[in-house]
């Protein structure tokens, strides 16, 4: 009995080390693929002629998608900052979908907002349509007014109302750098390939000073919650997403800012509604679509450029519900898709975007919480060594400082970078720091997210804004 | 010793190294970059001088002495100057300008580094080029767009549709023999900066490629057009 457990310990111990190698192996990878790339992104910025490409003719108009429920505070300030951003042709479709809160009055009042037909094609389902509203001041100003039907019918809603080969979603109470729409419309214009959707890198406003609606002073949160997450932001954006871009294997692009050819996404008919993940499912669902019409030569590309700011949660009960409700939404997704793994058909996303997302963020969570119970386990039976266990958690806690700089250096390098000194300090202290308790707390909320998934629960719950759109 | 535990520590000392030099590396990096930005923004406001002369229409030679860069470095500062000045200003103190950075030999400067070995280096000198509408650089450029690059063959036409010569129209046609379909409408988008001159060669450009011209990408050119002529009319 003993020397069979003891044989278990030593292979979940050998396993675990693969693991971990295996791991950090690619986010090393994707992290040198990604310094590569925004390195040359940087210096092509310099030579980038984005006023050209504005104010060109040929340049596609886009339609922005504002699903909005309940945001009376702010939503005036975020729609008058997209009505003021650098670009040629747009039009700018507010989704009111069903808030209770008084929201469309606000808008009625300030837009001076008139009855509109309601359009004749549906080419999406979606919850009844109230009503369709046009400013009588600003001539791209829609408002949609709808029953509740959540974020993706919202979306779908907004969908079947825009007028423009592309369109762009934004959150809320995100705020939008008023050059963002060149910097994603670029790829589309400038690239020798179809470009089907591009995201760009969604930075954390929390502590930043925002005055009428644009960020004009680039700052630090005092509450630590928030500066771990700017860390996890640069990180995940600046070293994941860069690096699947450059493999068009990237398998999400941020729900809070991301643009798409309206063609292909009505084609697979627009965003599904029994997903809290309908982000990642979205881009899942075009890579699909083109693949499985033997279209090789496509892009979904990611900007290393910050287009848009958004609130992150300053609470600890926001921050469980958000990370339970990714993590249900990234297990859903990939459950759906189970044909891509290790499919050559998909290209490195089925080769290794898929299995990675598989293995590693989504049921990999399991594997870590069997580690803490063998590792502690054992080491309370004397079956693993201390030695061991205190050099796994040093290559461990070194790995992830290694990532989270690499993070932060990337972050530096990007345009609008934490400009005092003193940020600098902070970040790196937090990308040590983050080690011993955060991260083991996003482990945990992605065990909670697993078995939400596993026993069919969650939805999307609440986002208590502190309202960063609203002028400080 | 265990396997597992020598992978452990191997990976803790290699982790360790990376951390360190990770560190050192961030650390210059940004240190270096908060010295340069801030030594330029003090060269930049030596030169910003002149720009308010170039509006009280001070003579020329007084200009181009004022221009002189006087520390080495400099003359990318001084360009960095007048072109963020040339795409704000029109009519007579633009062409003051330009006549300053001709004199000073910004256009020699930036036709030498067509043939530099850096990608970028020839990407920013292009782009220069443009902005400083310089006329003479229209032959280096269409000699270099055969060799260049995708994305550098597009920066060459943006520049030499900011130089805004006609001549220069049938060498966009001929510069789409080699580019991918998707880029096709991105150098009609920058033949329309010349104009209804532009129109006989956009469609010559549409004839060569008709796959690259889908109806949703030809019926924005043709109103582009249309609209042209109209105004072309009304004149």
């Amino acid at each position: 009995m003993t020397e069979s457990y003891l044989w278990g310990v030593r292979v979940t111990e050998l396993v675990l080390v693969y693991y971990f190698f295996i791991l950090n192996g690619i986010y090393m990878i994707l992290s040198f693929m990604a310094f590569r790339a925004i390195y040359r992104h940087l210096l092509r910025n310099i030579y980038g002629g984005f006023e050209q490409l504005s104010r060109s003719p040929l340049t596609p108009p886009v339609s922005i998608l504002v699903p909005a429920y309940n945001e009376k505070v702010g939503i005036a300030t975020t729609v008058n900052n997209l009505l003021h951003i650098d670009f040629m042709r747009y039009e700018v479709i507010v989704i009111n979908d069903g808030s209770t809160d008084g929201m469309l009055d606000e808008l009625r009042k300030d837009f001076r907002l008139q009855p509109a037909p309601l359009p004749e094609e549906m080419g999406l389902k979606t919850e009844p349509i109230l009503g369709v509203y046009r400013s009588a001041v600003h001539h791209n100003l829609t408002v949609i007014d709808k029953k509740n039907g959540g974020k993706s019918d919202a979306l779908n809603a907004g969908l079947n109302v825009a007028q423009h080969p592309y369109f762009c979603t934004i959150d809320a109470d995100a705020i939008l750098e008023p050059d963002a729409l060149q910097r994603v419309i670029r790829p589309i214009m400038e690239s020798p390939v179809r470009v089907i959707g591009v995201g760009g890198i969604v930075r954390v406003a929390n502590g930043c000073r925002v005055e009428k609606g644009r960020v004009v002073d680039v700052d630090l949160p005092r509450n630590p919650l928030p500066v771990f997450q700017v860390v996890e932001y640069f990180r995940s954006f600046l070293c994941g997403r860069t690096g699947y871009s450059r493999l068009n294997a990237l398998m999400i692009v941020s729900g809070a800012f991301g643009l798409f050819e309206l063609e292909p996404v009505i084609e697979i008919g627009g965003y599904r509604r029994q997903t809290v993940g309908e982000d990642m499912d979205l881009v899942t669902r075009l890579h699909v679509l083109m693949r499985d019409q033997g279209i090789k030569d496509y892009l979904i590309e990611f900007v290393p450029d910050p287009v848009c700011w958004t609130e992150a949660p300053a609470t600890l009960s926001v921050l469980i519900r958000q990370r339970r409700r990714w993590q249900k939404g990234l297990l859903e997704v990939l459950s759906e898709h189970p044909q891509m793994l290790f499919n050559p058909r998909y290209g490195w996303l089925g080769m290794l975007a898929y299995p990675f997302f598989l293995c590693f963020e989504g049921w990999g969570i399991l594997l870590e919480t069997l580690g803490y119970i063998v590792f502690f386990l054992g080491w309370y039976l004397n079956a693993v060594q201390t030695d061991f266990m205190l050099a796994f958690f040093m290559a461990a806690i070194l790995c992830g400082t290694l990532l989270s700089l690499t993070g932060v250096l990337l972050g530096e390098m990007s345009p609008r970078e934490y400009p005092r000194f003193s940020h600098w300090i902070r970040l790196i202290a937090f990308a040590v720091i983050e080690n011993f308790g955060y991260r083991q707390l996003i482990s945990w909320l992605r065990l909670m997210g697993t078995i939400d998934f596993i026993r069919g629960k969650g939805e999307w719950g609440r986002m208590e804004r502190r309202g960063i759109a609203v002028d400080k | 010793m265990r396997l597992s535990l020598l992978m452990v520590i191997y990976m803790s000392i290699v982790f360790f190294w990376l951390v360190v030099a990770l560190f050192v590396y961030i650390g210059l990096f940004k240190s270096y970059h908060a010295l340069r930005r801030s030594y330029r923004d003090l060269r930049k406001a030596v030169y910003q001088e002149g720009i308010e002369k170039v509006l009280m229409e001070e003579p020329l030679e007084q200009l181009v002495e004022f221009f002189r860069p006087r520390r080495w470095g400099d003359l990318d500062i001084i360009q960095e100057v007048l072109t963020e000045s040339m795409r704000h200003l029109k009519g007579a103190p633009f062409d003051t300008l330009r006549e300053v950075a001709l004199k000073m030999g910004l256009i020699d400067h930036n036709l030498r580094r067509l043939s530099a070995r850096s990608h970028h280096e020839r990407g920013h000198a292009l782009e220069a080029l443009g902005l400083l509408r310089a006329p003479q650089a229209i032959v280096a450029i269409i000699d270099i767009l055969d060799e260049e690059t995708q994305d550098l063959r597009i920066v060459a036409l943006r520049s030499l549709a900011a130089i805004g010569d006609p001549a220069a129209l049938p060498y966009f046609v001929k510069a789409c023999d080699g580019l991918p379909a998707p880029l096709l409408m991105r150098v009609a988008s920058l033949m329309l900066e010349f104009g209804p001159i532009s129109h006989r060669s956009i469609q010559r450009l549409i004839n060569a490629h008709p796959e690259a011209f889908p109806p949703r990408i030809l019926i924005p050119i043709l109103k582009e057009i249309a609209l042209d002529l109209e105004e072309a009319r009304a004149r």
